[in-house]
């Protein structure tokens, strides 16, 4: 699948484009990790090209809502779509390899943290392996793996297995693939 | 239905970040995610996981309840979907499960049985016979030796609506034939149907029309032309018209449509040099265009579109030819059923525990296994019957407040 890069590094020659690429920013995580990260890549996030524009960074991008560990995360993707002469075939495998090793944890974080950045390739993969892990799971399997009790009376929980008794059975294994 | 309580927690806030975890992971519930990035997850999950979704708690409940969720689910969702039927006449006393089959982009499939809930039940000397399908909606009439009584429901959510009964006659003598479609100008769904005499399968019967959700009778309309009754639907319904075969004599068969907004009789003129044959010949809806599929030629399958009902000259030809089929898919009894959102066209296979997708730029097939000899195409809904009957565009007017 073709992506669309906002600044398609490397077929551009303009200087603007040349200089956010040597122009590094440091972006700053909750726990008050700091990251240097060149512009071009930074600006794969809308909300820190916005920040960027309004020019209220100086320098230092405070991320408040992003821990250290998701932060270094996103800044690999990030780096990586910013790269040089990668193809979208190289991307498009880097995203497949990215995720799915992910836990669910890891892959809740790091969807909110795409959201609050506004990383429109990262949150669709993220969002895709989510959806791709829940697909023929049980209900319990879903309640476990995303920390939702059931809030159903037993009476209604017991209605619902009787009469839609298909969604309790011939399901995938509950253990995580 | 179960009552809504504190379960959605926090459903709406916007990308507050995990607490403090250090380079450690949050143990975050999914109800905790904002609810766009929630509704982005359930457009990629089947129908058959959204169904189980519910099950888990009632915040989720009330989100995949929503009906603004459902609107934009059907047109979100990367799915081909077919309605499987056990087989094409259903046994006396028994009401039958369909299921629905929904195919991804990379041919994982989900099968959801369907939960018809019929009022009273199906006594041992009534036996229901599917009529036409649309948007999620079916048809069916429940057969009785006494009466007919004809339904509208969503197979999936299990709501049910009774249609009023004809003003026409009955009797073992008469036979009724339905068609459903949208109609756009009143954004509704309108049921045409026609009663005819058995003895005389190809002659004229009495059209009768109702709006659902409006009409509380059924509207005479003047004498109208039958449809050839055939296995299984009788009409084709496209962008809110009514297409069907007429056989008016030997060697004389040729296509009838019905406007549902106009409510208005026409004849189709044939494709330019073709002489209809219903031995060989089918009407399906195909991406929303009216397409005569021809299967007369053993090395090809001739696809007639039409991209304008009623203009003969809008009538497009393409072709699928044999050889550009792998050479293990037999070609003989392919029918198209439907197309992917890629392109691919899913043929149904008459006689095989198979449906084949073809791709047709690379050439390709896959097998696809189905054990149900009727394979229909069929968009699902998540919405009831009552919701769906209120019209396609309701979700942009103000009803939500509730």
């Amino acid at each position: 699948m073709a992506r669309k890069n906002r600044n398609p590094v490397g077929k551009n020659v303009d200087p603007e484009a040349q200089k956010k690429k040597t122009r590094t920013l440091t972006l700053k995580s909750s726990d008050g990790q700091e990251f240097s990260i060149s512009e071009s890549a930074a600006v794969l996030s809308i909300a820190i090209e916005n920040m960027v524009e309004d020019d209220c960074a100086g320098g230092v991008i405070p991320l408040p809502l992003v821990d250290g560990g998701t932060l270094a995360r996103v800044i690999t993707y990030l780096n990586k779509h910013a790269e040089d002469g990668a193809s979208d075939e190289e991307k498009r495998k880097f995203d497949e390899e990215f995720v799915s090793g992910m836990e669910m944890g890891v892959l809740f974080d790091v969807v909110l943290a795409a959201n609050y950045l506004d990383i429109r390739g990262l949150l669709r993969e993220v969002r895709r392996r989510i959806a791709d892990r829940m697909k023929n799971k049980s209900v319990e399997w879903v309640r476990k793996t995303f920390h939702i009790e059931s809030d159903f009376t037993p009476e209604e929980e017991e209605q619902m297995k009787k009469e839609f008794a298909w969604a309790w059975e011939g399901v995938d294994s509950d253990v995580d693939d | 239905m179960p009552s809504t309580r504190n379960g959605g927690r926090g459903e709406d806030r916007k990308g507050i970040a995990p607490e403090e975890a250090g380079n450690g992971v949050s143990q975050l519930s999914l109800m905790e995610l904002p609810t766009a990035v929630l509704h982005e997850i359930f457009f990629k999950l089947p129908v058959n996981s959204i169904m189980k979704a519910k099950f888990v708690c009632t915040g989720l409940y009330k989100m995949l309840s929503d009906p603004e969720f459902a609107v934009n689910y059907t047109k979100n969702s990367p799915f081909t979907t077919i309605l499987l039927c056990p087989e094409p006449f259903t046994r006396f006393g028994q009401i039958p499960v369909y299921r629905l089959m929904e195919i991804s982009e990379n041919y994982e499939c989900f099968r959801t049985p369907s939960k018809l809930q019929i009022p009273g039940g199906v006594d041992a000397q009534s036996r229901l016979s599917l009529q036409a399908t649309c948007d999620g909606l079916i048809c069916f009439i429940l057969r009785n030796p006494t009466a007919d009584i004809t339904h509208i429901c969503n197979p999936f959510t299990g709501d049910s609506l009774v249609l009023p009964q004809h003003k026409t006659k009955h009797g073992e003598r008469f036979s009724l034939v339905y068609g459903l479609g949208f109609c756009q100008s009143a954004n509704k769904y309108k049921v045409l149907g026609v009663t005819y005499n058995r003895a005389q399968p190809a002659g004229s019967g009495q059209g009768e029309i109702l709006t659902i959700g409006i009409d509380d009778r059924w509207r005479s309309l003047a004498i109208l032309e039958v449809p050839v009754p055939s296995s299984l639907f009788n009409m084709t319904s496209v962008n809110g018209v009514l297409h069907w075969f007429l056989l008016a004599g030997h060697r004389n068969t040729c296509l009838y449509n019905f406007d549902l907004g106009e409510e208005r009789l026409g004849q189709t003129p044939n494709p330019p040099g073709v002489v209809l044959d219903l031995r060989t010949m089918r009407l399906i809806s195909l991406s929303s265009q009216l397409c005569l599929v021809d299967t007369a030629e053993s090395n090809m399958i001739v696809l007639w579109k039409m991209k304008e009902h009623k203009s003969g000259q809008s009538w497009t030809k393409d072709i699928i030819l044999c050889k550009s089929f792998p050479a293990d898919v037999r070609f003989n009894g392919l029918m198209p059923l439907t197309v992917t959102r890629n392109g691919d066209i899913i043929f149904s296979y008459s006689w095989h525990d198979f449906v084949v997708s073809y791709n047709p730029e690379e050439k390709t097939c896959n097998k696809i296994e189905v054990f149900e000899s009727e394979r229909i195409a069929y968009t699902p809904s998540l919405l009831s019957v009552k919701e769906l009957i209120r019209g396609r565009h309701w979700s942009n007017m103000n009803v939500l407040s509730n």
